[in-house]
Formats: C-alpha cells, sequence, structure tokens
C-alpha cells in the first residue's frame, strides 16, 4: 500500500465530525413519513384482502333458488312460425330402471329421436330424450312414463301435451327452471312411431342425435346463467322502487391552481407559493349515501362524505456559514453556506352533503349508475406550512387570513359500475369528479386557490 | 445501554433509543460521507438518507459482526447510489503507470482532520470515491469495479492520479 494511502487510512479511518443538528430531525421525519406510508398500505392491502374474501365468499357461495320451485313449470319456446307450448310437469321420484326396463326405454328413445328428426327436421329445447352427458340426473329415458296396454299413460307418469310440430330449437324465455331437467312423454310423437318405424335410417339417427346433444348443451348454458342472474339480481320488475344504502371508500386525487386573479402585482408572491407547494395532493375519500330508486332506473339520493388529501410544502433557506479555520495559524481556509431544507405535509379535509339524481342502466347481474349533483360543504379544516404573503417566509396556515371556514358548494358527476353479489347486495366501483366552484381562499387573499378533485369510491349496496 | 439491548429497543420502534444509536455513531459516519461528499451539505444528506435506511433496515442486521462495518457499509453504498445517481463520469479509462510520489509524512500529521477532509472534498469525484474505496475503506479494485460498474484498469488509473493530485495539493499547502 502507498504511503499517502496508509497516512490517510490512519488518520481518517476512525474520524469523527458533528453533523448539523438538522440531520437528526430530517431522519425523525422520514421515519414519520414511512410509518404512515407502511400503515396506508398495510390498510389497503387489507382491504383488497377483505374484498377480496369478501367476493370469493359471496361470489362462490351456494344459494338455494326458493322462488322457483312450484310445479307444474310452464316453459315456453317461441319459434318464428310455428309456437310450441309445453306444459312440462316436473318428474315425481324415478325409480332406478332394472336393465330390462332400460334397454326398452333406449330402444323407445331411439324411435322417438327419429321419429322428431324425420318427421319435422329439428327438436325442441328441453326435449330430454337422450340423456346428457355424464348428467348426476336420472338420463331422460328413464323418466319416460310407462304406458299400459291401452296407449295410456300411468297415474304416476308426469303429464305432457304438445299441441303443435316441434320446430327449431330457441332459447327459453320461461320465467322460471327446476332443477333438474323436466321428463316427459311426447305424446303425438308416441302415437306416429310405429308408422314412422320402417323409415328408420341409422344416418338420420345419428344427426339427430348430435343435435340434440348440441341443443342440450346450449339450452343448459342459457339455464345455468339465467338462474345464476335470478339468484343474485334483485328483482326490480316486481319492486320498481327501492332504497339504495351505499357505504364506500377510496383514493382522491386533488389537483389545485393557484391564480393572481384580476390583480397581476401578485404574481412574485404567486411564483413563490406555486414553487415551493406541490401542485397535486393524494388521499381519500370516505362516506355512506341513501337513494331512492323509483321506477327502476331513477334515483335521488343523499348522504355524507368525507375528503382529505395532503400537499407538500417544500422550502430551501439559508441557515448558516460554516468557516472553516487553521487551528494552528488561524486562517479562514474555507467558507460553506449549509441550507436547510423544509419538507413538510399540508392537509385538507372536506365534509360535505352530497345530493345526487341518477339514471340506472343493468343488464343481468351487472349495470351502471349514472349519477349528477352537488355537495354543501359543512366543514373545511386545513393544516399546515405556506408561504406568508406579507413576510414571504414560511408560517403555518392558522396564522395566515387566507382560507375561508367553508368551501362552499361542488359540483359532482360520478358513474357507478356495479355487480349484484346477492339480490340485495352490490359491490361497486365508481370514478366521480368534483368541482369545487368558489376559491378556499378569501376574497381579502391576494390569491385564488381552487381545486378539481378526481376519486374513485370503492363499497358497497344494500338494497331495501 | 449496551449495542444489543439498544438496537433491540430500535426495533421495538423507540424513538428516544433510536436518537441514542443516532448519537452514538453519527460522528464517525459524517466523517465517512464528507470523505465521499463534494460538500458538507451533500454529506448531510447521504447521513439523512443513510440513517434513515439504517433504522428501516435494522431487522436484516443479525448480531453478527461489527455494528459499526454495518452502518458504515450503508453509508458507503448511500454515498455511492448518490454519485452513481449524478452520473459522475470517469475520466477515462486506461491503466497509466506513473511513480508514486513520496509525501513527507510530518506535512501531513500537523493538519487536521477537517483539513484531511477538506483536501479530499476538493478531488475531482471519480478520484474521491475510488481513493475512499480503495485507500481508506480497503476494497479492492476488482470490487471497486463490481461496484462502480467500471474495468479494473479505470480503477488503478484513477487511483494513481488521486494520489498524485493528492501529494499536489498537500505541497502546495506545505
Amino acid at each position: 500500500m502507498n504511503d499517502i494511502d496508509q497516512i490517510f487510512q490512519k488518520r481518517l479511518s476512525n474520524a469523527s465530525v458533528t453533523p448539523p443538528p438538522f440531520v437528526w430531525d430530517g431522519v425523525e421525519r422520514e421515519l414519520r413519513k414511512k410509518r404512515r406510508r407502511s400503515i396506508f398500505w398495510w390498510s389497503l392491502g387489507l382491504g383488497m384482502l377483505l374484498g377480496v374474501a369478501s367476493l370469493t365468499w359471496f361470489g362462490f357461495s351456494k344459494t338455494t333458488p326458493t322462488r322457483h320451485t312450484s310445479t307444474p313449470l310452464t316453459l315456453t319456446a317461441n319459434t318464428p312460425s310455428n309456437e310450441t307450448h309445453l306444459k312440462v310437469k316436473k318428474a315425481p321420484n324415478v325409480a332406478p330402471l332394472t336393465p330390462n326396463t332400460k334397454q326398452k326405454n333406449t330402444a323407445e328413445n331411439q324411435a322417438f329421436n327419429h321419429v322428431l328428426s324425420t318427421k319435422n327436421g329439428l327438436v325442441a329445447p328441453n326435449t330430454s330424450i337422450l340423456p346428457p352427458i355424464s348428467s348426476p340426473y336420472p338420463t331422460p329415458s328413464e323418466g319416460l312414463p310407462k304406458q299400459n296396454q291401452a296407449g295410456q299413460q300411468s297415474s304416476d307418469a308426469p303429464t305432457f301435451t304438445t299441441s303443435s310440430r316441434v320446430t327449431s330449437p330457441q332459447p327459453l324465455s320461461g320465467t322460471a327452471v327446476s332443477d333438474n331437467p323436466p321428463s316427459f312423454v311426447l305424446a303425438s310423437a308416441t302415437q306416429q312411431y310405429a308408422a314412422l318405424k320402417p323409415l328408420h335410417s341409422s344416418f338420420t339417427l345419428l344427426k339427430s342425435k348430435m343435435a340434440i346433444v348440441n341443443t342440450q348443451k346450449w339450452q343448459q348454458k342459457i339455464i345455468r346463467k339465467k338462474k345464476e342472474t335470478d339468484t343474485k339480481c334483485y328483482n326490480f320488475e316486481s319492486h320498481a322502487n327501492a332504497w339504495l344504502f351505499d357505504a364506500y371508500t377510496g383514493p382522491l386525487y386533488a389537483q389545485k391552481s393557484l391564480s393572481t386573479g384580476s390583480n397581476p402585482e401578485n404574481k412574485t408572491y404567486h411564483d413563490l407559493r406555486w414553487n415551493t407547494e406541490s401542485h397535486r395532493g393524494l388521499g381519500f375519500t370516505a362516506g355512506a349515501r341513501a337513494s331512492l330508486l323509483v321506477k327502476q332506473h331513477f334515483s335521488v339520493g343523499t348522504g355524507i362524505d368525507y375528503q382529505q388529501f395532503t400537499e407538500i410544502f417544500s422550502y430551501e433557506k439559508p441557515l448558516y456559514i460554516q468557516v472553516l479555520i487553521d487551528p494552528n495559524t488561524g486562517d479562514t481556509l474555507d467558507l460553506d453556506i449549509v441550507t436547510q431544507r423544509f419538507k413538510q405535509y399540508s392537509r385538507f379535509g372536506f365534509v360535505n352533503i352530497p345530493f345526487s339524481a341518477g339514471y340506472e342502466i343493468r343488464q343481468g347481474r351487472r349495470g351502471v349508475h349514472l349519477r349528477g349533483g352537488g355537495a354543501i360543504n359543512l366543514l373545511f379544516w386545513k393544516n399546515g406550512t405556506m408561504l406568508d404573503q406579507t413576510t414571504l417566509q414560511p408560517a403555518k396556515f392558522d396564522t395566515q387570513d387566507a382560507f375561508r371556514v367553508n368551501a362552499g358548494l361542488s359540483l359532482i358527476g360520478s358513474a357507478q359500475f356495479f355487480l349484484h353479489i346477492q339480490p340485495r347486495t352490490r359491490l361497486f366501483a365508481e370514478p366521480y369528479y368534483q368541482r369545487i366552484l368558489k376559491p378556499v381562499t378569501k376574497e381579502t387573499y391576494p390569491l385564488q386557490q381552487n381545486y378539481n378533485l378526481i376519486g374513485l369510491r370503492l363499497g358497497l349496496t344494500k338494497i331495501f | 445501554m449496551n449495542e444489543e439491548a439498544l438496537i433491540k429497543a430500535c426495533l421495538r420502534g423507540s424513538a428516544q433509543h433510536q436518537r441514542e444509536l443516532y448519537e452514538r455513531y453519527s460522528g464517525k459516519m459524517f466523517a465517512v460521507c464528507l470523505r465521499y461528499a463534494r460538500n458538507s451539505a451533500d454529506a448531510a444528506d447521504m447521513l439523512q438518507e443513510g440513517f434513515v435506511k439504517v433504522f428501516t433496515k435494522l431487522d436484516q442486521y443479525h448480531f453478527q459482526g461489527s455494528f459499526e462495518g454495518w452502518i458504515r457499509k450503508i453509508m458507503v453504498n448511500t454515498a455511492l447510489r448518490t454519485y452513481q445517481r449524478q452520473r459522475f463520469d470517469m475520466e477515462h479509462s486506461g491503466f497509466e503507470v506513473m511513480p508514486d510520489q513520496a509525501v513527507e509524512p510530518d506535512a501531513i500529521a500537523r493538519m487536521s482532520e477537517a483539513e484531511l477532509l477538506k483536501v479530499i472534498a476538493q478531488l475531482p469525484d471519480g478520484y474521491r470515491v475510488i481513493f475512499n474505496l480503495v485507500a481508506i475503506e480497503g476494497y479492492s479494485h476488482a470490487e471497486v469495479a463490481q461496484t462502480l460498474g467500471i474495468q479494473e484498469s479505470t480503477s488503478r488509473s484513477q487511483l494513481t492520479k488521486a494520489r498524485r493530485w493528492l501529494c499536489d495539493q498537500l505541497e502546495s499547502i506545505k
């Protein structure tokens, strides 16, 4: 190692110099900020976790349909030219089949398929002639009623009538479905079975089977979707008027504008403030709202809303001049100007009474609720630091006569996107825009400070 | 209060003990920062940033090895990151063979630590960082090259120039 290295290492490796006192203040401030941030992120994480957990819980929990189990059920298949009305009775307990009966029914089943496909070319929806693939339910053939010799249906067989020929498959528009696939007898088709038996061909049989299987899959999908919608969505058709209670919270972004108004003499002060303050703030919103939904789609509402956001005030000012003096000679070796940096957080809070009118559009479980209205400010609080208009030095808000006591009226517009997770419960995300109409500063203050707020309300609605 | 108890108290978030720990090590660490910084304001910033890291990463210290060494390493890394952010450029790569200049030890012995720090602070950024890392902290050129993302030959070259620059400065002061 070089001599000079050794000398410097020996002298400086354990050197100690007292740092300026403001360093510790800075450390403390940063630690506080980090602690606050970590609390915020933990709360956000916990909130999201709870949200996901509740979504999972409500979304996947089994709900028992109670409104859709009455018998007999009526399914209506609408066709363009011919309308077929099938009165279907849910099959009572179906006895397990013996191998013989199963074989017999399979033969009948094939015949039915053939009849339907050859006679009409197409098959009716939900005419479960062939067993669905790996269905947990009794096969349709198992559900076929037994006939006595005279061709009469047995007394315990489900009744079924058809008044016209069966035509193309169509989505079901019936208001209800049963849990198990209904089984029934196509009476008219049965009567023609013997006459058409000689025309049996294996090609048409296969074709008709494929058509039926496809129809069943498609049909089951529609039924599942409808069942899901019916069991998780409030029936607004039967309850045209309803109360909606919202509870929400979410992030908030505040955009500040600062102007000299009609007095350009204050430009210097304006620029000083503009350069020492952040132009935007981040915060949160939380609140509760009650709305009356009338005629299924229109709403009026009010509630209570809290918004808070934080801005940063940063300022540098010369603190002292550091002089380096040679102890031996007393000569001044160096002058160093040390600046002190302020970085403080200014907070603004608003308690508002919002009022709104809205219109709701729904499709299945989802929908959009558009709202427009305003908010009356009840409380406007602020705590922070900014440059004083006379001294141009940092000063607390409360020592300056700058802000109004009340922020006044705001205009608000929002679009709420919701999803029913229960018939009477919705989750929603609602982006909104709010414009505070008047400056939050007093008329006597040389500058005008305005705010536009953009937020996202995340919450839950209960319907009563 | 012994060091271990103090660290554990800081881990529990006690502000009073954090202050105590800061006071115990801030002098030495400020000297470290001054060696790397261009001026005392930059050094104060480094010290603040370094101590914030110390308190937030304190749970990563497993009571193995010197605690002072652990803090010093954080300070050095903070200083290096500060200068990497400022994108200081090494003047050029390439190794120059230059004879070591003899320095009269008494000339340095007569100087105070503050004066020595002042001399180091006047070194160009590239020279200063490498001189600190190699000559005072004891890192090898390979480690410095890896840390700063430069070639080993550049590190050697910068060190040689730093030494010559320091000798010239000390001669002129003398």
